[in-house]
């Protein structure tokens, strides 16, 4: 028998062995670990990144007040980012796979063709659902587009489900039932509550009105921040927002001239307001295309912001 | 004589992509060889998710010398007046690297011939292969790591020999080598190969399979002789396994009897669509609760443990969905699509409900007579009720299918809920044989019909390769129910129909801008649909646009356009008709003054023949039977010649040019229904 916190671990020493920096996850609620801008910021532009991080997604609509034995909305993805994507990334998955305890000479591998999208981060790419003896366990994707900027190296981003994965290996049916978080300690013992809870929320108390409102508040305030001008004080090495401050402008900037993280956690934040609001039900189908449109929207300003400290790199 | 291998090696590609992409790279390198004086005698391909393989035989190991003639100054300015070369041509022929005695004139100018001396086959080969990388095409391509080359996944290696000899070349970084590799996990090693023979026996003895029909065969054998019944190894999934694994292996798992439970297209659609495990049957056609599955690796006992758990973890999840949905009827199922819109505009599928299930009535009753009409109208009302079932909210691709389960369920007629299971999953090959399936095709109809009358009537029709609504999809199946008997007179009253029935709902829409949508998005089908059918043959049938929304007018206009477009001689004599009458027409005149009296005795002679070959003509028109068309025309074009050859139409005297024109406009009329016969190309 193994636990979930077993095979986290697993997963984290096999990245770190392979040079991966082991990252903590994003402290906000995001969709998927891509939203994570370790892989969302941290694909565009040249610079190469190895990352690894336990990222706790949040799909309001995919709760089932832990009645599916495995759905449920709020996860955990485990979530490799490789830039450039390796000669060898797919041997690499391979040897992920041993090493958290499937045997690639026992257990049937397919990679299925998949093109993974996520519209809402305007992102786009090519790759697989990886099956285990037919149970999808993993997406690898060579992302093309993020933000509708076609990435330059490509990034391999390979995403597991750690929940399904312990219970596939233990053969078991249900997180509910049976999943061990470690020894002592149940899966339900720590998720239950706050799982039912927020079904019910979700569901049936969020706002709609209140969402609709901070939908409103966080995209003009994304729009906001990102439009904000901030300079690069060469003398005390800080951005500042106080021009008087800048003596001269300074090639050396280490960072974006502009506040593209803030911009793009209050994008995040319309994007989960969305999220609730789709699982109140409150959006019609035909609206939902253009609240996607208006987060991408927001996303793609921040890509495009964050792209510019390579631009006046390369000037 | 030299042969020629070669392997892409990949990463998974996509299983619908491999043979196509194969065939694409051989006929590339094929078409560049060619192009260089090198012919093949044979081409053998093979694929698998891993690597495409093609081989040529009978390559010349050198390219033939080529000449290649040059011209050159003119002969004024070649030759000085003793006749010997002047500076001019010696700079010329310098330049070519040729001796000036050898020049020839041909009065005008000077000519050289240059013999190109033929490079090495495999030289050549070296810098063909990555043309031909670049060229293949695939409906989805990517970049990877900081390479700019695109391919489908990306490519690890590169088996180039010709001849038992590396042909050196490089594409995406790699340079090409002697070495392949066999099954990923069991036999990742490299190992040389330098024919296609060796390839194919090294990757046998290396758990690899590299001919899709013997992979095809294994799986279709194997499944049997594992099977405790019948596997069901219809459709594509055979073929679709073998482009799913390099060395496939068939075992057999089971599932609790309890979960027979669940409606039969539940359990197929899980087992095939979701995991491409071949359902099992008993001798009785019954569903065991067994199934095939086909791997590429491991060892069964594992595999068969992991197939078994994800089987039971799906059919739990729609068993969750199909208990919930116990607790109510269609009706209320029926009643809850007020709650779901079509679409902002056109209203709540409830309002959908209503306008399917009149315009299925009356298009079965056009279609099939009143005794399948009332099967029609309840199915039609019925058919998107399941939308707001569980069931069909897990599993989209049961649409239409789940409600006919609910509605059997419910104790509808068996026909109602056949016709409601059969709807939506509209398949070409439909035996169309009972109340039921024929009322089917009056709910597809009116389905496919509503959706283009609403959104084309809203201006939003497709463009470019963006078909968001799926109206080239609603297209085609109009097609192919006409094709079906199910419109025999084609669709002019149906979109009529659909329209009055939004209008009835208080919807405006544009209705002419329907119709001309719609005709236009018919032809576009016509066209693509027939790709093997020359674009004349199409032009003539699609005629002046008036009949487009008659596929059975259309498709037999092609085939009129077949019977005479190898008969020059008999297209010429009919278009002379049509073409005289559309010019007078264009100068307005249009006969209308004339006598009875053509003074024409073979005007008479014609106008006699075709009067009374007007009947049988029409009697062929109806039955659509081009090859009887045919022969009334050649009957025709005999007293046709003699009138042409002998008479002037565009007499002096008006009255006789307007009895003549007249003739010709009857001529016209009897030709017309064939189509706009003037732009088939003879030949």
């Amino acid at each position: 028998m193994v636990t979930l916190q077993e095979i986290l671990r697993k997963l984290s020493d096999f990245w770190a062995a392979q040079g991966c920096a082991i990252l903590q996850p994003w402290d906000m609620e995001v969709g998927a670990g891509t939203s994570h801008p370790a892989t969302a910021l941290k694909c565009l532009g040249p610079t190469p990144y190895s990352f690894a991080y336990a990222q706790p997604s949040r799909r309001p609509a995919d709760g089932r007040y832990t009645r599916n034995p495995m759905r449920n909305q709020r996860y955990v993805q485990f979530q490799v980012m490789l830039k450039p994507s390796p000669e060898n990334v797919v041997d690499l998955y391979m040897e992920s796979l041993n090493a958290v305890g499937f045997n690639v000479h026992r257990d049937d591998i397919r990679l299925v063709e998949d093109d993974w999208e996520n519209p809402s981060l305007g992102a786009s790419g090519v790759g697989w659902e990886v099956w285990l003896n037919g149970t999808e366990i993993s997406q690898f994707t060579f992302f093309q587009q993020m933000g509708g900027i076609e990435v330059s190296p490509v990034c391999a981003e390979l995403t597991y489900g750690p929940e399904r994965l312990t219970l596939m290996l233990n053969g078991q049916a249900s997180i509910w039932e049976d999943l061990q978080w470690n020894e002592c300690l149940t899966y339900r013992d720590i998720e239950f509550d706050q799982e039912m809870q927020n079904n019910v929320f979700n569901f049936e108390v969020a706002s709609t009105e209140m969402l609709f409102q901070l939908f409103d508040m966080y995209e003009a305030e994304s729009k906001r921040v990102l439009g904000t001008s901030v300079r690069w004080d060469a003398t005390d090495q800080v951005l500042t927002t106080r021009e008087a401050d800048v003596k001269e402008s300074d090639p050396g900037c280490p960072t974006s001239l502009a506040l593209v993280y803030p911009a793009f956690e209050l994008a995040l934040k319309c994007s989960h307001a969305f999220n609730l609001l789709d699982a109140r039900g409150a959006v019609a189908v035909t609206e939902r295309g253009r609240y996607i449109n208006r987060v991408r929207a927001l996303v793609r300003a921040c890509c495009l912001k964050y792209m510019e400290q390579f631009e006046v790199a390369k000037a | 004589m030299p042969h020629f291998l070669l392997e892409i090696g990949c990463e998974e590609l996509p299983a619908s992509s491999i043979v196509r992409a194969n065939r694409a790279l051989a006929a590339e390198i094929q078409g560049m060889l060619e192009e260089r004086g090198l012919g093949v005698d044979g081409v053998q391909l093979y694929g698998t998710p891993r690597r495409l393989i093609v081989a040529f035989d009978g390559l010349l190991a050198q390219q033939p010398d080529r000449e290649k003639r040059s011209r050159g100054p003119a002969v004024g300015a070649a030759y000085d007046a003793e006749g010997k070369p002047t500076k001019a041509l010696e700079g010329f022929c310098r330049g070519q690297g040729v001796d000036p005695a050898t020049a020839e004139s041909d009065g005008q100018y000077v000519w050289v011939t240059k013999t190109e001396p033929g490079r090495p086959t495999q030289e050549i080969l070296g810098e063909l292969i990555p043309l031909a990388l670049e060229k293949v095409p695939f409906s989805k391509t990517m970049r990877w790591a900081d390479l700019s080359v695109r391919f489908a996944r990306p490519v690890r290696w590169i088996l180039a020999a010709f001849d038992g000899e590396l042909v050196p070349c490089a594409w995406a970084g790699i340079a090409s080598g002697l070495t392949s590799r066999g099954h990923r996990f069991e036999h990742p090693h490299p190992f040389e190969a330098r024919t296609l023979e060796d390839l194919v026996r090294e990757l046998r003895a290396r758990m690899v399979e590299p001919d899709p029909q013997v992979r095809m065969q294994v799986i279709a054998d194997r499944a049997q002789a594992v099977c405790s019944g019948t596997p069901d190894l219809s459709g594509d999934l055979v073929e679709e396994n073998a482009f799913l694994t390099e060395w496939p292996e068939a075992l057999e798992g089971s599932f609790p009897d309890e979960y027979l439970e669940l409606p039969e297209p539940v359990l197929v659609t899980t087992m095939a669509k979701h995991e491409r495990f071949f359902p099992v049957r008993d001798g009785a056609g019954r569903l065991m609760p067994k199934f095939i599955s086909i791997r590429g690796g491991g060892v069964d006992e594992d595999v068969r443990k992991g197939n078994e758990w994800v089987l039971r973890a799906r059919f739990n999840d729609a068993r969750f969905f199909f208990i919930q949905d116990q607790r109510r009827t269609l009706d209320e199922f029926l009643e809850a699509t007020q709650g779901m819109n079509f679409d902002a505009k056109l209203g709540t599928i409830r309002q959908r409900a209503d306008r399917l299930a009149s315009l299925a009535r009356t298009f079965a009753e056009v279609a099939y007579g009143a005794d399948v009409a009332w099967v029609a109208e309840q199915a039609g009302r019925y058919a998107k009720a399941d939308l707001t079932t569980g069931l069909v909210d897990e599993m989209d691709e049961l649409q239409g299918v789940i409600g006919g389960v609910y509605a059997k369920r419910d104790g509808m007629s068996a026909d109602v809920a056949h016709a409601i299971g059969t709807h939506y999953a509209y398949q070409s090959n439909l035996l169309v044989d009972s109340f039921g399936a024929k009322a089917g095709l009056a709910v597809t109809l009116a389905d496919q019909m509503d959706k283009l009358a609403g959104f084309l009537g809203l201006g939003r029709i497709p463009s470019g390769s963006s078909d968001p609504l799926g109206l080239r999809r609603a297209a085609n199946i109009l097609i192919e129910i006409a094709e079906n008997g199910g419109a025999p007179t084609g669709y002019e009253s149906h979109l009529d129909a659909a329209l009055a029935a939004y209008a009835a709902q208080g919807v405006e829409l544009d209705g002419d801008g329907a119709h001309k949508a719609l005709k236009s998005l018919m032809e576009q089908r016509y066209r693509s649909r027939a790709d093997d059918v020359p674009a004349d043959w199409l032009d003539a049938a699609m005629g002046d646009g008036q009949d487009l929304l008659n596929p059975l007018v259309i498709q037999f206009r092609v085939l009129m356009a077949r019977e005479l477009a190898g008969e020059p001689e008999l297209l010429s004599t009919l278009s002379r008709p049509l073409n005289l009458w559309s010019a007078a027409q264009k100068q307005g005149l249009n006969g209308s003054e004339g006598t009875a009296d053509l003074q024409s005795a073979e005007g008479e002679q014609l106008r006699q023949q075709a009067t009374q070959a007007a009947a049988g003509l029409n009697e062929a028109y109806e039955r659509r039977d081009a090859a009887a068309v045919k022969a009334a025309f050649v009957a025709l074009a005999t007293p046709i010649h003699q009138f042409f050859e002998s008479t002037m139409v565009m007499a002096e005297d008006t009255q006789v040019r307007d009895a003549r024109l007249a003739l010709l406009r009857q001529i016209t009329e009897m030709i017309r229904p064939a189509g706009d016969i003037t732009k088939i190309i003879a030949g």
